[in-house]
C-alpha cells in the first residue's frame, strides 16, 4: 500500500508544496529524497537512518522530531499536509539544513568522553562499548524556548552534557565543568519547561539532569 | 573557548534562591493579607477611617511592609530574569541590578511613606 | 486523527512556563498600579471613598478575580517549579501542573462566588 500526500516545506524563499507518494510504511526522511527527486535543490541533511547520528534533526508539523524514525502514516494521511520545518535556535544555512556548530561548540567546551565507564567495567570479558546517550541531533536546543530568546545560554544538550560529566568524570575535571555551567546564562537560566526532555530521541532527559545539577549546587555536594 | 568565557557571567543561585524563597514567603503573605483585608478589619476597610484604624495596629503595619518588601523584591528579580532570558549580558546586568535596586527602594519607600501618611 | 493533536500539542511543561510568564507579568503591572492608586488615600476619605466606591462596581469585582486567578496560577506554579529546582518530583512535574491549574480555577471560582455575594 501506498500513501499520497502534499509535503509542505519551509524552504530559505517560502513554503514550497509536493506531491508525494510513499510505501505506507516509509519514514518522513524518505518522503524528502522522494521530494528531492522532484527537485534536486532542495537541501536537508541525513546520514546513518537509523536515529544514531543526529543529522536528520527538524520539525514536523511543529514538533522536534528524527526524520528518519518518524513514520509517515504516524504524522500524515491520505489528502493531508505533512509540513516540515528546519530546527530552530541554529543558524539556517538554507531549507531544511541547519549549521549545528554552535550546538557541538558549546558541547565541545565540556568535553564529554564518548563512553560510560561505569558499565564497560560490568562485564569485563567481552569488552562491550556503552556510549553516551546524547546524539547531538539539535532537538532539545530547537524546543527550548530560552535558547529562542537568549543567544547566550548554554541550552539543554551542553548543559546535559556536564552533568554526565560531573557525574562520571573519566579523568575530566568535574569541579571546573560545574564551576563553569554555574552561570546565569548557563545551568539558572533553565525554567523548567521539560520541553527537551519530551523531544530528546535518545533519552537524555536534559531537564532532569539539569534540575540535578541545581539541587547539587543549592544544597551543597554530598560526597 | 574564548566565546564561552565571554559568556560567563557568574552563579545565578542566590538569585534563583532568593526568588524561590520569597516566592514561598509570598505564598503566606498574600494569603495573610487578604484574609486581614477581607475578613479581619471590620467594616471591610471601605471608609478612609477603617484604613487608618486597620493600619495602625502594629502586627498589621507589620504584616504589610514585609509584604511590601517581599513582593517588591520577588517582583523585580522576576522583572531581571525575563530581561536576561533575552540574553542581557554580564555589564548590562551590573547596570540592570543598581536600577532595580534603586527601583526597590522608591517602592518601598512610597509605600512607608504613603502608610505613614494614613496613620498620622 | 488525534494523533495530529498529540504532535501538535505542546507539553504541560511549556503552557506552565507560558501561564507563569504571563501572570507574573500582569502581576508586576499590577503591584505598581495598586500602590499608584492607593496614593489616593492621600486624598482624605472624600476622595477615598469615591475611590470604594467604584472599586465595588461589578466590573471592577470582575478584575479582581482576574487578579485572583493570576495570584493563585502564578503562585501555584511557583511552588512547582520551587520544588523542581531542588531536583525533587522531576516525575511528577506535568501532574503537578495540572493538579495546580485545577486548583487555581477552584478556588478562583469560589473566591468570585464570595466576591460577588458580598
Amino acid at each position: 500500500m501506498n500513501l499520497t500526500f502534499t509535503l509542505r516545506i519551509r524552504r530559505t524563499q517560502g513554503w514550497a508544496d509536493f506531491t508525494v507518494t510513499v510505501p505506507d510504511d516509509a519514514y518522513v526522511l524518505d518522503a524528502l529524497e522522494a521530494a528531492e527527486r522532484h527537485d534536486p535543490t532542495l537541501l536537508f541533511r541525513h546520514a546513518c537512518h537509523h536515529a544514531s547520528c543526529g543529522s536528520c534533526g527538524l520539525r514536523v508539523n511543529g514538533r522536534e522530531r528524527l526524520g528518519c524514525v518518524t513514520r509517515v502514516a504516524e504524522v500524515a494521511s491520505r489528502g493531508r499536509v505533512l509540513k516540515l520545518e528546519p530546527l530552530r535556535n541554529l543558524p539556517l544555512l538554507g531549507d531544511l539544513l541547519v549549521d549545528h556548530q554552535p550546538l557541538f561548540s558549546r558541547i565541545d567546551v565540556v568535553d564529554l568522553p564518548p563512553v560510560r565507564v561505569a558499565e564497560l567495567q560490568a562485564t569485563a570479558e567481552s569488552r562491550p562499548m556503552r556510549f553516551e546517550n546524547c546524539i547531538e541531533c539539535g532537538l532539545c536546543l530547537s524546543a527550548c524556548p530560552v535558547a529562542g530568546s537568549d543567544s547566550l545560554y548554554w541550552g539543554p544538550a551542553a548543559l546535559a552534557a556536564a552533568a554526565r560529566v560531573v557525574a562520571e568524570p573519566r579523568g575530566r575535571d568535574a569541579a571546573a565543568v560545574l564551576k563553569f555551567v554555574d552561570d546565569e546564562h548557563g545551568l539558572w537560566r533553565c525554567h523548567g519547561v521539560f520541553e527537551c526532555t519530551e523531544v530528546c530521541p535518545a533519552d537524555v532527559d536534559p531537564a532532569g539532569l539539569i534540575m540535578g545539577l541545581r539541587q547539587r549546587l543549592l544544597e551543597g555536594e554530598r560526597q | 573557548m574564548e566565546q564561552m568565557e565571554q559568556i560567563k557571567m557568574g552563579s545565578g543561585r542566590w538569585g534563583w534562591l532568593l526568588q524561590a524563597v520569597s516566592g514561598i514567603l509570598l505564598v503566606v503573605l498574600v494569603g495573610l493579607h487578604w484574609v486581614a483585608q477581607h475578613f479581619l478589619a471590620a467594616g471591610g476597610l471601605r471608609t478612609y477611617a477603617d484604613v487608618a484604624a486597620y493600619l495602625r495596629q502594629p502586627v498589621i503595619f507589620g504584616l504589610e511592609a514585609a509584604f511590601l518588601i517581599v513582593v517588591t523584591t520577588h517582583a523585580l528579580l522576576g522583572v531581571r530574569a525575563i530581561l536576561l532570558d533575552l540574553g542581557l549580558g554580564p555589564r548590562a546586568d551590573h547596570v540592570l541590578r543598581w536600577a532595580l535596586a534603586l527601583v526597590g527602594a522608591a517602592t518601598v519607600g512610597y509605600g512607608l511613606d504613603l502608610t505613614l501618611a494614613v496613620i498620622r | 486523527m488525534k494523533r495530529w493533536f498529540d504532535l501538535r500539542r505542546r507539553s504541560a511543561g511549556l503552557w506552565a512556563f507560558r501561564l507563569h510568564r504571563l501572570s507574573g507579568i500582569g502581576l508586576v503591572f499590577y503591584l505598581y498600579l495598586h500602590l499608584a492608586v492607593l496614593n489616593q488615600l492621600r486624598g482624605g476619605p472624600g476622595r477615598w471613598d469615591a475611590f470604594v466606591a467604584l472599586a465595588r462596581s461589578p466590573l471592577f469585582l470582575a478584575l479582581d478575580v482576574i487578579l485572583l486567578g493570576g495570584v493563585l496560577i502564578h503562585g501555584l506554579n511557583g511552588l512547582r517549579l520551587t520544588l523542581l529546582g531542588f531536583g525533587r518530583g522531576l516525575r511528577w512535574q506535568k501532574p503537578l501542573f495540572w493538579v495546580g491549574l485545577t486548583l487555581s480555577v477552584v478556588l478562583m471560582s469560589w473566591g468570585a462566588v464570595a466576591m460577588f455575594r458580598r
